[in-house]
């Protein structure tokens, strides 16, 4: 079976489209948010995300009744509940065989935000998948947080915490942006020679016939025009849609509202700037140690 | 003092050329053959006092160290270039000085034995401190120039000049500073390939820039964002020329391979085809503009020795390639002890498509530079600089 790919980055980072684009490659299977390695048991994932949502794990919902039964549904979804409840000592990795098996020989593609929440989560993954390949998906800090503010913070104040012990405060949200892409660079440091690839969400998206098959390349798949004019279908993935009560999401909402590509839009995106006053927060401006991280991956 | 073994011992560096005077406090910051002779132009350490060097000692064979140039305080020799005699003006060597009261060109005339200058300080104009690298093309010199030390604070501006052909002893700009692009704040490599001058920038914003004249004086920019690997690779450092492949060095930005900056990233060696562009011999895998790029020997930067700034020179020989890499400073290292080979040389037998570990440096290296016998390489053991040739 082949290795799956991981993409890591924190939420907002255009990792719904792209995990999407990428899963429908015929030779991978794109899924949606799983979380299923927050916990050292499924058990555990699911009563960790249970604090957070009233429905649990619903990307893995969703997974669970599209391989068993081809269908989500409300009755396919509580099946897909039963099987989880029955299941709740299983690992990460023993669920992931589970769906390897159900999808055959295809590239897993899994994004889920929870695999960077923390180290000891990211190390659990890359020990149970030690030739994994990995994608890191970088966005700008400012569009990042724009979008993480608006999903999170639309109304209620900002937190801040401390960037580093000697400096000064800055919203979490950039921190966020921060911490976990400099989890994902030490992680780098340690993965084998191109084992791990860095890429621009901005220039994906900007271009995707000129990146896609370069991604394709990467991971030793067909890189021909029908595997690309499938990937620029995200919106055939079974799971690119608002799905039943129990399970509706798994995936950016705004992506599940609207996930065909509009290609003129994505062309256009606009490049945004590291000078400035954030936008959520008029008073202060980005940290050095964040402007010094995005400057060495192109941001400016 | 006995100097350590050298390990592994595919590629010999034993044979020690000559150790430089002591008292000067000088580092070698160029160096160049011409006309049976090594000449080295220093530069004083940093946050030293003292001034600019030419020493000349026999080539290959060493011998007697002799000064041929003294120059005024504050000065460091940043550049060689050598005219050979089928112009008019007969053979002769120049070297660029970088001086607080304006930046230098000497002379020295085969066979005159001395160095004097040729041009007005700063080439017309004096805040002009920094000159440097120097380059021969079309039979006319062409200098980079700056109005600060390059990489101390960052109003250098990267100006390429070209003197006038009329003999006035005027000169020209070749291009806008910085190439329009205030970001370059230096002008770390000049080459000429098959006629073409090349210039390589160092940019600590957005990482170097390789430019290329174009026959109606424009300039073509054939490398941008250090090959898109941004401010990990802000300057070019070395190049070689040969099989219709320009080789690029690239690594930390700062004047000497002592003063590399403690967060320099381990560098980069890539190919550039004039015809096709440019392709990854060693370094980091990526997307980009101009397709997937994977390093041809499948090494990663610094040859996967992280603790690496700079590749200091590239010596090509036909299907051979030898690079000597610099180490991260050992100011860089948290508590000051010395970094377990302070340079190491790679080579590829193959044009690149293998490379392995040919030998150790084991005082830190100061200066390297390839000529036709081999590498020569400078380092400080004891206090004092160390000149051995690689071969």
């Amino acid at each position: 079976m082949p290795e799956p790919l991981f993409i890591l980055c924190p939420g907002r980072s255009f990792s719904s489209v792209v995990s999407t684009v990428i899963g429908q490659h015929p030779q991978c299977y794109g899924l949606p948010e799983l979380n299923i390695f927050i916990g050292r048991s499924l058990g555990e994932c699911w009563d960790n995300d249970a604090t957070r949502s009233t429905y649990p794990l619903q990307g893995l919902k969703r997974t669970l009744a599209q391989l068993h039964d081809g269908v989500q549904t409300d009755e396919t979804i509580e099946k897909a509940e039963a099987w989880i409840a029955e299941r709740r000592v299983w690992s990460g990795a023993a669920v992931m065989a589970h769906i390897q098996e159900q999808v055959g020989d295809r590239i897993l593609v899994d994004k889920s935000p929870a695999n960077v929440v923390h180290p000891k989560v990211l190390g659990q993954i890359v020990r149970a998948y030690p030739r994994a390949s990995y994608l890191q998906l970088l966005r700008h800090p400012r569009t990042r947080g724009k979008s993480h503010m608006a999903a999170h913070y639309p109304k209620a104040g900002i937190k801040r915490v401390m960037i580093d012990a000697m400096g000064s405060p800055a919203p979490d949200v950039e921190y966020k942006w921060h911490s976990t892409h400099k989890m994902i660079d030490a992680l780098a440091r340690e993965l084998s020679l191109g084992q791990m690839m860095r890429i621009r969400g901005e220039d994906l998206l900007r271009d995707l016939r000129l990146y896609l098959p370069q991604i394709c390349e990467w991971l030793g798949i067909r890189a021909d025009a029908k595997a690309l004019a499938a990937m620029l279908r995200p919106e055939d993935s079974p799971y690119a849609c608002l799905g039943p009560t129990r399970a509706r999401y798994g995936a950016n909402p705004g992506f599940l509202a609207n996930p065909a590509l509009d290609f003129d839009r994505l062309a256009n995106i606009p490049e945004a700037s590291l000078d400035g006053p954030l936008d959520w927060d008029a008073q202060a401006e980005f940290h050095p140690d964040t402007r010094h991280h995005a400057h060495a991956y192109g941001y400016r | 003092m006995k100097d350590a073994p050298l390990t592994p011992p595919l590629c010999s560096t034993d044979a020690v050329l000559a150790t430089l005077p002591a008292g000067a406090g000088d580092l070698p910051g160029a160096m160049i053959v011409w006309e049976g002779a090594l000449y080295i132009g220093t530069a004083p350490g940093a946050g030293e006092g003292g001034h600019a060097r030419i020493l000349r000692l026999p080539w290959p064979g060493g011998g007697a160290v002799e000064p041929v140039y003294e120059g005024p305080e504050g000065s460091a020799v940043t550049g060689f270039a050598a005219l050979d005699g089928s112009s008019d003006a007969g053979p002769a060597l120049y070297a660029a000085l970088a001086a607080p009261g304006g930046g230098l060109i000497l002379q020295a005339k085969a066979g005159a034995g001395a160095f004097a200058p040729v041009t007005e300080p700063g080439l017309g104009e004096a805040a002009r401190r920094w000159i440097g690298p120097l380059a021969l093309w079309g039979g006319r010199l062409v200098a980079a120039a700056g109005r600060a030390a390059p990489l101390v604070g960052a109003i250098g501006s990267a100006e390429l000049l070209i003197e006038a052909d009329d003999g006035s002893g005027t000169w020209a700009a070749l291009s806008e500073p910085g190439f329009g692009d205030p970001g370059n704040v230096a002008i770390s490599l000049l080459t000429v390939l098959d006629g073409t001058l090349l210039a390589g920038t160092v940019n600590p914003a957005r990482g170097f820039q390789l430019w290329q004249a174009g026959e109606d004086g424009a300039w073509e920019q054939r490398i941008v964002d250090g090959a898109h690997r941004h401010v990990a690779s802000p300057a070019l450092t070395a190049c070689a020329a040969g099989e219709g492949e320009l080789l690029l060095g690239s690594g930390g930005a700062a004047p000497t391979a002592a003063d590399l900056p403690a967060d320099a990233q381990p560098p980069e060696l890539l190919g550039l085809d004039p015809a096709t562009g440019w392709e990854l011999i060693a370094g980091e895998p990526r997307f980009t503009p101009e397709g997937f790029k994977v390093p041809a020997a499948l090494e990663g930067p610094g040859f996967g020795w992280v603790k690496t700034a700079r590749i200091c020179a590239i010596l090509r020989d036909g299907a051979t390639i030898t690079a000597v890499l610099a180490a991260t400073p050992q100011s860089a290292r948290p508590f000051g002890l010395p970094e377990p080979g302070a340079a190491r040389i790679w080579r590829s037998e193959d044009a690149g498509e293998t490379f392995v570990e040919a030998a150790a440096l084991p005082h830190p290296l100061v200066a390297a530079a390839a000529f036709d016998e081999g590498l020569l390489l400078a380092g400080l053991a004891g206090g004092k600089v160390r000149l051995r040739v690689a071969t």
